[in-house]
């Protein structure tokens, strides 16, 4: 092969490789859906903005609500020893009142918290993200409908909340129990206006931007980032009530160190209680007490009241 | 391959007439279904990465809408905006950025690599892209059918140096793929 030859091939090795690569490039740009649209600056800028903000926002939203969860179940596993206790004020109420009205207050904040609302609220945010997302590309996700009504009925489960649930009279310590009602409720009708404004924008907004005929890209989009704005709000006034909720399990729970020997114990429920060493049971439950515990799991050194000393079985023990 | 004294654009297929004076807007209307894969090949062949080229020529798509545009040679031009823009990315050391589009279309990164290539041409691709900078662009430049006289404007560098970077590219790739022939070793000037 001579000098010339050389070149000839490597002429049509290269010209072979660039008509070969073109085909490929065209294929792969073609199998992600083809060039992308080319964008005004403005409009670029834009997306960029909006894609930021929504992103900025995003990991504002998850580590606000990691640093909460964190808080909260810090809290729940107090380092030993009463004073790394939460300081909650119902923490400071008497060991004796807690535990007299701790099956109320228990109950009340179930019925403040029926189930992980922040969780609920947090996957609506997603959706209405995703959404946006969606919209900014002007297209629809597909099953829009059915992820709208979701939203919608998963925001109508976080509006049955009790505004203010009924107390039945109690003859003393009444106001345990009105301060922990207190509590959760002034964060739940937060919880609740926030809920209310997303559903209305929802309801009354969105879903008729979108299931008209032809759909406003612009207009729904808006919409949909208030939206996510306002499912934002509803979901830290859900952390604020999740945070009220644990600690009023917490003051129903811990009894470290409580001095509990003149309550009656009959009738209440002491399943859940942790106590430790220094706790003082009234001296006919002790051991029964004693032997119903098991030690909690996470090794701070307490004591968790099993099933066991339920008073009907305690009283027929007796 | 000679200059031509008046064109800044030749292209390999037809003889295009250079664009009277046009709105960039109008132009990336009508060129980049046309113009983008073209442009990506061209960005990779200087050593961009698969998502590098499609930033940088879909940056470059968005510079021609820039109101008040008018471009003349709309093929060069694209080429050289989106080389710069390509150039910018390596020099920004951009954060790699949360948002990278989660497209699975395309596996490969350099065509080096892509396995649809037959083994010829991957080798061909990576021998050149192994070659120095300078020398891949006029490379990729030349493959696209532009003049020396147009890659100079474009690359900013004379014409001399063009056809130098030339030379020295095909002489290396010759060599590599044992293309030599017995007396071999003495690389020909090309033109």
């Amino acid at each position: 092969m001579d000098q010339d030859g050389g070149f000839d091939r490597l002429d049509t090795l290269l010209a072979q490789a660039h008509r070969r690569l073109g085909t490929l490039v065209y294929d792969s740009v073609m199998g992600q859906g083809g060039p992308p649209e080319p964008v005004d600056p403005d409009r670029a800028l834009g997306l960029l903005l909006a894609a930021a903000h929504r992103q900025t926002r995003d990991a504002v939203v998850r580590r606000t609500a990691r640093q909460l969860k964190e808080d909260v179940i810090r809290r729940k596993r107090a380092a030993p020893g009463v004073a790394a206790r939460s300081g909650g004020t119902l923490m400071r109420r008497p060991a004796t009142i807690r535990l007299k009205y701790r099956e109320q207050a228990l109950r009340i904040a179930h019925a403040y918290w029926p189930r992980d609302l922040d969780e609920l609220i947090r996957h609506a945010l997603e959706e209405i993200q995703e959404l946006i997302v969606h919209l900014e590309a002007e297209s629809l996700p597909v099953g829009l409908p059915a992820i709208l009504t979701r939203v919608s009925e998963d925001m109508g489960q976080v509006l049955t909340l009790p505004k203010s649930s009924q107390l039945s009279p109690a003859p003393a310590g009444y106001d345990y129990l009105e301060a922990v009602e207190q509590q959760l409720a002034v964060r739940a009708a937060r919880l609740v206006a926030e809920a209310r404004n997303s559903r209305v924008l929802l309801d009354t907004e969105l879903i008729p931007h979108l299931s008209d005929g032809g759909v406003s890209w612009l207009g729904a989009l808006e919409v949909a980032q208030d939206l996510a704005d306002d499912l934002d709000l509803a979901h830290r006034e859900a952390l604020s009530l999740l945070s009220a909720v644990a600690s009023v399990k917490e003051a129903g729970t811990d009894f470290r160190a409580a001095d509990l020997h003149t309550v009656d114990l009959t009738g209440l429920l002491l399943v859940g209680i942790r106590w430790d060493g220094e706790t003082i049971w009234p001296p006919a439950w002790e051991e029964r007490i004693l032997r119903a515990s098991s030690a909690t799991d996470d090794d701070l050194g307490g004591l968790v009241v099993g099933p066991q000393p339920h008073d009907s079985t305690v009283g027929a023990d007796a | 391959m000679e200059d031509a004294p008046s064109a800044e654009l030749r292209v390999s297929e037809a003889p295009e007439a250079a664009f009277p004076p046009v709105s960039g807007r109008d132009l990336a209307e009508e060129l980049h279904h046309a113009e983008y894969p073209g442009l990506v090949r061209f960005l990779l062949l200087n050593g961009a990465s698969w998502n590098e080229a499609q930033d940088a020529a879909q940056d470059a798509f968005t510079q021609m809408c820039r109101p008040g545009t008018r471009i003349t040679y709309p093929k060069a031009w694209l080429r050289t905006v989106a080389w710069r823009s390509w150039l910018r990315q390596q020099v920004r050391q951009e954060e790699p950025c949360a948002d990278v589009p989660d497209i699975h279309a395309v596996h490969w990164q350099t065509p080096a690599h892509a396995a649809e290539l037959g083994t010829e041409e991957r080798q061909v691709v990576e021998l050149l892209l192994k070659l120095p900078a300078k020398q891949r662009a006029a490379l990729a430049w030349n493959l696209d059918g532009f003049t020396s006289q147009e890659s100079a404007e474009a690359m900013g560098i004379t014409p001399e140096a063009v056809r130098q970077n030339l030379a020295r590219a095909r002489a290396t790739l010759k060599a590599r793929l044992g293309l030599e022939g017995p007396g071999g070793g003495q690389a020909r000037e090309v033109e």
